[in-house]
This record gives structure tokens, sequence and C-alpha cells, in this order.
């Protein structure tokens, strides 16, 4: 039997829209997916930098600020969690696509941490962290005395 | 201090989802990292469930990007819901970018049945 495409009443135009929206939803997931580049790392980590600190950020979505910590050891950063699992009673995992298992991560920084400074912000699932410089790793400007 | 959007173009993206069912309901947590209860939109329309996020995450001026390995957007996300829900019972929270969503059925789908002797 021959498919007209076109016919989409054929067999009912809910068919059709079912169809259009399996191929939205998979060349959605395929082409861009969540935002997150699949370099199996958790959690998805963003560098950024200005001259005097850098800023790290982390999507993570669920998770308390009691569930992980973070240190600072000379121009190393490391941030490191365990997701308290929230079991759901009378229901059963039909679909798992959340991540949430115990991570750690390590950062190693171009100039030394000043760990004094150091000031994080966990909002909305979004960590944020401030490393600025050490002291002695700013650039000192010279005076000349002209004679 | 001054703040702009990292993305100047919006792009739209998947959210991860765990889902669960049961007897009486069925729950979907779904992660939407950087957007708080202002920037959720769920609505039911006949079977589609459509779950959309707008973060509200800024980042300060004067950085350059030296690591990426996520990207800001859009959060979009399509359910068909098989199961006759009972739309005044739903319900939904966010804490830390994490969306719960309850979904309770109208008519439970077990029933007890009582035995008579005669």
């Amino acid at each position: 039997m021959f498919l007209n495409h076109f016919d989409k009443n054929r067999f009912g135009i809910n068919l059709w829209a079912d169809l259009d929206r399996i191929q939205e939803e998979l060349s959605s997931r395929i082409m861009k997916g969540n935002g997150v580049n699949h370099y199996g790392s958790y959690p998805s980590v963003n560098l950024y930098q200005n001259e005097e600190e850098v800023l790290v950020t982390a999507f993570l979505p669920g998770i308390d600020t009691s569930d992980f910590e973070m240190s600072v050891v000379e121009n190393r950063f490391l941030l490191k969690g365990n997701p308290k699992k929230e079991p759901k009673e009378g229901v059963s995992l039909i679909r798992e696509e959340l991540l949430g298992s115990e991570f750690m991560r390590s950062f190693e920084l171009p100039f030394k941490i000043n760990s004094d400074r150091v000031t994080a912000n966990l909002k909305n699932g979004v960590l944020s962290v401030k490393l600025p410089k050490a002291d002695e790793e700013k650039a000192k400007k010279i005076n000349v005395k002209s004679e | 201090m001054n703040s702009t959007l990292e993305q100047t173009k919006k792009e739209t993206y998947t959210p991860n989802v765990n889902i669960y069912e049961g007897i009486t309901e069925t729950i979907l947590v779904v992660d939407l990292p950087g957007v708080d209860e202002k920037g959720v939109d769920i609505s039911f329309e006949k079977d589609i469930l459509t779950i959309k996020g707008e973060p509200s995450f800024f980042l300060p001026e004067g950085y350059k990007v030296v690591h990426k390995e996520y990207q800001i957007g859009q959060y979009v996300r399509k359910f068909t819901i098989n199961k006759p829900i009972n739309i005044d019972g739903v319900s939904a929270k966010i804490k830390n970018g994490r969306v719960t969503l309850n979904l309770p059925y109208t008519n439970p789908t077990t029933k007890k049945i009582e035995v008579r002797t005669e």
C-alpha cells in the first residue's frame, strides 16, 4: 500500500501530530540535547577569567549546600559531593535521565588562589565560585623615578 | 554591578527528566538549572503537558570564557500523558533548579471488589 505523506487525514490528524512531535523531540535531543556537552563529566562546569580571578560555575540542580564541599590548595580548586537520593513512595521509576551520583572535580588554575577571599553562591541549582589571585601573583606596578 | 545575559541568541534545550509511575499518580522530576519559580511555565492541553523554563542566570561583565561544558538557554519539554489526570489536583514545586510535578489520576486504576457470600 502506498502511503501518501500529504494525506494527513488518512489515519487521523493525531497520528501525524504525534509523529511531528516525536521528530521534533528527536532532532532537539540529537542536535542540541540538554545544553550540556557530553564530556562525561559531572557536574558540568564553565570557567571564566578576568585579571583578578577565575569564576567557576557548575550545574548542580536538586543539590543542597550540605551535599557538597569545596577546597582550595595552592592553585588547585576541588569540588566534591554526594547528592542525597530522594526516594519516592508508592511509585516506581520508569525513566531515569537525572544525574546525581557521587562526584569529584578538580581544576588547576594558572595562579595561586587567595583562599581567604574565595566566595561561593548556590542559586537555583547553579553554583558560582570566585577564586581570586593570591596577592603575590598580582602584577606589581613599578614606579620609575626621574632624577 | 552591571550584569548581562551570557548569550544574546537564545537556544532551546531539552531538560533531563525522571518519570515515576504509581497506582494513584505520575511524578515528573525535571532539572532546570538556573531557573526560579518565576521562570517556570507548565501547561496542560488535551494530553500534552509542556514544561518551559527561562533561566534567570546572569554572568557579571568583564570575564572571558576559558572552558565551557554547558550552554545557557531556554528549556522546553513536552510529554504525552496517557492517563486520566485530575487537573485540579496537579501540584508543582521547584527547589534548587529542580521541578517536581505530581499528576494525580482521576480514577485510581485499582478498585477493591467485595465478595459476598450467598
